[in-house]
C-alpha cells in the first residue's frame, strides 16, 4: 500500500496522539496489574510503521551469531540460521518479531482487506514460560514474557508449547555455545518482548508508538477487555485472543470473523493461525492444585490408618485381658 | 518347563509401595523428558515410546506423579520409622537413597512451585531453583541405580567369602 509523506506525517502525528493517551492509560495502571494491547484491524492499513519501529527499537538485542556453526550431533539436529536474511519481513524470525499478516476474506457480499499485526500473544498462563527446562522465557509482572539470551539453550520447546509456534530459533548465539555446543543446545529463541526495556523507562513499545492509525493500545488488562467487549457489542466486532489459551495480553478486534481470517491465512512456522486454542496450561494447573493437597490428604488418611490400628490393638487387648479374667 | 521363584520381596510389597515405585518412575520420566536433549537423541523415537515427545503430556505426568508422592509420603515416613524400630538395621544405602529422594522431591516441589504456579517469582531465583533440580534430579535418578548395585556386589561378595548375609536393600 502507497501512503504519501504529508499522508505519513499527518497520521503519524494523529497515531502519537493515540499513543500518548495510551502511555497515560498504562502509566495509570497498578503497579501490580498486567497490561495488555489492543489491536484494532479495522484501523491496519498494512504500512508497516510498526515493523520497522519494532526493527529499530530491537536491533540491539538482535543476535550475531559466530560463525562457522560447531558441527551438531546428531546430524539430524538443523542449524537456523537468520543472519543473512534479516530483512525478511513476511513472516516472524529472530530479526523480526511483529510482521503484517494479510488476507482477504469475503464477509456480508464484500471483499475486505485484512491487516493483522502479528507477534507473541503474551499469555496470562504462557506455556513456554512455565514450561522451560532452564528458566529462561519468564513472565513479567507486567503480563509480558521474555526470553533471557543470556540462559536459553536453543533447545525449542517454547515453540513446541506455544500455540501459536512464535519464538523463533537462531544457531550460534548464547550460552550453548562455552557448554557443549555439538552435543547440546542449538542457538537462542528469539521473540516480541513487548519492549519491556521501553515500558520500564516509561516509554510506550514501539510498534505502538509509531503506528500511524492508532491501531494499537495498551493498558491495563482489565480496561483493554472492557473497551474490546464493548466494540463488540457496540459495533459487532468479532475479538480474537480474551478466551484464546485461557487469555493473553494480546486483545484483537476485527470486523470480520477470526474463523474467516484464519481460514484464509496460510498459517505455519513463523505464520501464526488465528484459530480458537484451549487452555493449554488448564490440565497442569488443576494437577499442581492435586499437589497442594496431596500432602495433607496423604497424613490425613496415613493418621486414620495409625487410629484404626490403635483401635484394634486395644480391642485385642482388652478381649485378652477379659479371656484371662 | 520349570517356572521362575517369584522373589520374596514382591510379596512383602503393598499397593502404596507399587503406586510409590510407579510415583519415583513418573517424575524422573517428568526430569529425563522435560529437557529437548531427550528428543535430540532418539530417545521419544524408541518404539512404544513416541508418547514421551509431547511436552505436556510429560509436564502432566510430572504433576500427577508429583501429587501421588506427596500423598503416599507421610504413609512411607511412617513406614520407614516402623521398619527402622523393627529391625534394627536402618541400613546405610537405604538412608542414603532416602536423603538423596528427599532432596530430588524437594527440587520437584520447588520447580513447580517457581515455573508451574504463575507465580511471580525473579528470574535469577527461577535460574538458582531450576539448576537445584537437575542437580538433585541427577544425583536421586543416577544415585540410586548405583547405590542399589553397590548393595547387591557387596551382598554377593560377602556370599562368596562365606559371611552371613545381612539385610540388604
Amino acid at each position: 500500500m502507497n501512503i504519501s509523506r504529508k499522508d505519513f506525517l499527518k497520521k503519524s502525528a494523529l497515531g502519537a496522539g493515540i499513543a500518548a493517551l495510551s502511555l497515560s492509560s498504562a502509566a495509570d495502571a497498578s503497579e501490580n496489574s498486567e497490561l495488555a494491547t489492543l489491536i484494532d484491524l479495522r484501523k491496519c492499513i498494512g504500512c508497516e510503521a510498526c515493523v520497522y519501529a519494532c526493527q529499530e527499537a530491537n536491533a540491539h538485542k538482535y543476535p550475531e551469531p559466530a560463525k562457522p556453526f560447531p558441527k551438531m550431533y546428531p546430524e539430524r539436529v538443523k542449524v537456523s540460521d537468520w543472519s543473512d536474511k534479516r530483512d525478511v519481513t513476511d513472516r516472524l524470525t529472530p530479526y523480526n518479531w511483529l510482521y503484517i499478516q494479510r488476507t482477504q476474506v469475503e464477509h456480508d457480499g464484500k471483499t475486505i482487506e485484512v491487516c493483522a499485526p502479528r507477534r507473541c500473544m503474551h499469555c496470562q498462563e504462557p506455556p513456554c514460560a512455565h514450561l522451560c527446562p532452564f528458566g529462561a522465557a519468564h513472565k513479567q509482572a507486567n503480563g509480558a514474557t521474555t526470553i533471557d539470551p543470556d540462559i536459553c539453550l536453543g533447545g525449542a520447546k517454547c515453540n513446541a508449547v506455544c500455540p501459536w509456534n512464535i519464538p523463533q530459533r537462531q544457531t550460534g548465539v548464547g550460552p550453548y555455545l562455552d557448554i557443549a555446543p555439538s552435543y547440546m543446545g542449538n542457538g537462542v529463541m528469539y521473540k516480541c518482548d513487548r519492549c519491556v526495556d521501553r515500558l520500564d523507562k516509561g516509554q510506550l513499545p514501539a510498534c505502538i508508538e509509531a503506528c500511524p492509525e492508532g491501531v494499537q493500545k495498551i493498558g491495563p488488562r482489565d480496561h483493554i477487555a472492557d473497551e474490546a467487549r464493548r466494540a463488540a457489542k457496540e459495533e459487532g466486532a468479532y475479538i480474537y485472543g480474551l478466551e484464546e489459551n485461557g487469555g493473553t495480553n494480546t486483545i484483537y478486534v476485527s470486523a470480520v470473523p477470526f474463523e474467516k481470517i484464519n481460514n484464509a491465512i496460510a498459517s505455519g512456522q513463523g505464520n501464526p493461525h488465528m484459530d480458537k486454542v484451549a487452555s493449554v496450561m488448564k490440565k497442569s494447573n488443576i494437577l499442581a492444585s492435586a499437589l497442594i493437597i496431596a500432602p495433607f490428604a496423604g497424613a490425613a488418611a496415613s493418621l486414620l490408618r495409625i487410629g484404626d490400628k490403635i483401635k484394634k490393638y486395644i480391642g485385642e487387648t482388652r478381649n485378652e485381658t477379659e479371656k484371662n479374667t | 518347563m520349570k517356572l521362575k521363584k517369584i522373589p520374596d520381596i514382591l510379596y512383602r510389597f503393598t499397593l502404596a509401595d507399587f503406586l510409590f515405585i510407579l510415583a519415583v518412575f513418573g517424575l524422573a520420566l517428568g526430569w529425563i523428558g522435560h529437557m529437548p536433549v531427550f528428543k535430540r537423541y532418539y530417545l521419544a523415537d524408541l518404539p512404544g515410546m513416541t508418547w514421551t515427545g509431547d511436552y505436556m503430556l510429560i509436564n502432566e505426568i510430572n504433576l500427577a506423579s508429583a501429587s501421588l508422592a506427596a500423598f503416599l509420603i507421610p504413609q512411607r515416613i511412617i513406614k520407614y520409622y516402623n521398619e527402622k524400630h523393627r529391625t534394627d538395621g536402618n541400613h546405610a544405602r537405604v538412608r542414603l537413597i532416602n536423603i538423596l529422594f528427599a532432596g530430588f522431591f524437594a527440587g520437584v516441589l520447588m520447580k513447580i512451585i517457581a515455573t508451574g504456579m504463575g507465580l511471580n517469582i525473579p528470574r535469577n531465583v527461577i535460574f538458582i531453583i531450576d539448576m537445584i533440580y537437575m542437580t538433585v534430579s541427577a544425583s536421586f535418578i543416577l544415585g540410586t541405580p548405583m547405590i542399589w548395585l553397590s548393595g547387591k556386589i557387596a551382598v554377593k561378595v560377602k556370599d562368596k567369602a562365606g559371611i552371613k548375609k545381612e539385610s540388604g536393600i
